[in-house]
């Protein structure tokens, strides 16, 4: 009895230190919503968001490596990305670092079933934990991808999804498999928020027939929003190919306002 | 007057008499309402509030925001006239909200200063003011203007809601600095406090740094990874190493779950 409370003991600590990466997930933005399929269309941003345990701690700090590879169907290194050593502080008494990588595929990448790996390094221990995803490059179709809410006008810095009274966020998001006649595509897009119980409160027909010359396979689309009312609410991103007949596609994603502390 | 900016946020309708009300004092576009009465050379002056009982059009309000600042002599700091406006919130009923900041100088001089506003109902033809004054007094060695911003030159600014691995900056501005030869040296802690207002967790940011003391503002940038949920509050404890004194800043911030 007295050596299998020891063993206990002695593990708790030990297991707590081992390196892991949990929850490897596909989303549609860092902060957006899980993707429903691990299937992308070309010019989508791969974006992999997953938790990393067991750094070890130099006083509050962690310091380590993070490295990409993608494998494409035919098992050659689609890419390959590895990081500068970087150090983390830990400000939050968290035991789980939030780490993501985004990857935008080309045009021309190939058809089918891709592996995505994330690799961490404790630059202290030299501990390595891998964790790896499948994900499939289906041919372009006309779909809303990467939807998330993003700081800045630009969409470079994604943001969470809960905002205060009045704050000024972005919605962006790509829209993938546009028709394209002459090179250029032809399309509308609303923007429509919609309460917890599923009603229009709002409408806003923010690109009216906009036509497009499609140096990319998807074309980005910011609208900026300023919201005033404390709730939960959907976004609804409403997107008509009018080259293809007003072909409708939607995306709807969560927010929540909440009243800024006193 | 160097920089009046201007936003209008519009949640909807009313019908009636416009009035301005719910003014209130806030140290940033997002931050919580200014505790100290009195304000700095150099400091933003945020107002907030509502304006009440637009009518509407054609399902949109109309309406024009104009606000002028003005010294204690009465000297125009300057106006900001804006143009006409339709409601453009996606939400339904309710009032205009509207957004003042005006940059005060940083060699404003001290005395009571004011911001003259007025919100005009393009539909509804009537039109509401009203004045708001404040105190600007001499530097002293204090911080201004707390907030969470996406980039370090302060561009861009967030809320005080924050998701699990977001990464912002703590940024605020330190006046009265004690200089010698244009040069200020200082030490930055970050601290945070948990909900219940201990220090969790203290990491000396900048130590013994010498900075060159602009129009007599320095900003302090800090990069915050923000990691799991719960309330906290980001302190900045600032140490004037040439004059031996310490002032703090405050901002509370809350990590919270994304909604579902």
């Amino acid at each position: 009895m007295g050596r299998a409370i020891l063993v206990c003991l002695l593990a708790a600590p030990l297991l707590a230190q081992d390196l892991k990466i949990e929850n490897l997930r596909l989303m549609e933005s860092e902060q957006g919503l899980p993707k429903k399929e691990a299937t992308v269309v070309p010019g989508e941003n791969l974006v992999l968001v997953f938790d990393v345990k067991g750094l070890k701690r130099d006083g509050i700090s962690m310091t380590f490596t993070l490295s990409f590879d993608l494998v494409d169907p035919a098992g050659g290194a689609a890419a390959h990305w590895e990081s500068e050593e970087a150090r983390v502080v830990d400000l939050f008494s968290g035991s789980t670092q939030p780490g993501s990588v985004r990857y935008s595929f080309p045009a021309e990448a190939m058809r089918g079933a891709y592996t995505a790996k994330v690799t961490v390094e404790d630059a202290a221990t030299r501990g390595i934990a891998t964790a790896s995803v499948p994900v499939t490059v289906a041919e372009p179709r006309l779909s809303v991808v990467n939807a998330g809410l993003s700081a800045d006008a630009a969409g470079q810095t994604p943001r969470g999804r809960v905002l205060a009274e009045r704050e000024v966020a972005y919605v962006g998001f790509f829209i993938a498999g546009l028709k394209t006649d002459e090179g250029k595509a032809r399309f509308q897009q609303d923007l429509v928020i919609l309460d917890e119980a599923g009603s229009v409160v709002g409408w806003e027909p923010n690109a009216v027939d906009t036509e497009l010359v499609m140096h990319a396979p998807v074309a980005a689309v910011q609208n900026r929003l300023a919201l005033t009312r404390v709730g939960r609410y959907q976004v609804k991103v409403v997107v008509r190919d009018m080259n293809a007949d007003g072909a409708k596609v939607e995306h709807v994603f969560p927010i929540e306002v909440v009243a800024s502390p006193k | 007057m160097r920089k009046l900016l201007a936003v209008l946020l519009v949640s909807g309708i009313a019908t009636g008499d416009i009035t301005l009300e719910n003014m209130r004092k806030v140290v940033s576009e997002y931050g919580p309402e200014k505790k100290e009465a009195r304000y700095m050379p150099g400091e933003k002056v945020y107002l907030l509030f509502d304006a009440v009982g637009a009518e509407e059009k054609d399902g949109q309000v109309a309406f024009i925001l104009r606000f002028e600042a003005l010294t204690p002599s009465g000297e125009s700091l300057g106006k900001y006239d804006g143009e006409e406006q339709k409601a453009a919130d996606v939400f339904g009923r309710g009032s205009i909200r509207c957004s003042v900041f005006v940059g005060l100088p940083p060699d404003a001089p001290a005395g009571m200063y004011s911001v003259n506003v007025s919100v005009e109902d393009r539909v509804g033809g009537k039109k509401a003011e009203t004045k708001v004054e404040f105190e600007v007094v001499a530097p002293e060695l204090t911080t201004i203007n707390p907030r969470l911003v996406v980039d370090s030159a302060g561009e861009n600014g967030h809320g005080p809601f924050v998701a699990d691995g977001e990464s912002l900056y703590y940024r605020f501005t330190v006046v009265g600095l004690k200089t010698e030869n244009g040069k200020a040296k200082l030490s930055v802690d970050l601290v945070i406090l948990d909900g219940a207002g201990k220090a969790i967790r203290t990491l000396p940011y900048f130590v013994d740094t010498e900075v060159e003391v602009a129009d007599g503002l320095v900003h302090v940038p800090m990069g915050i990874h923000f990691t799991g949920r719960g309330k906290y509050t980001v302190r900045g404890v600032v140490k004037d190493l040439l004059a031996g004194k310490e002032t703090v800043c405050d901002l509370p911030v809350h990590l919270l779950a994304p909604p579902k």
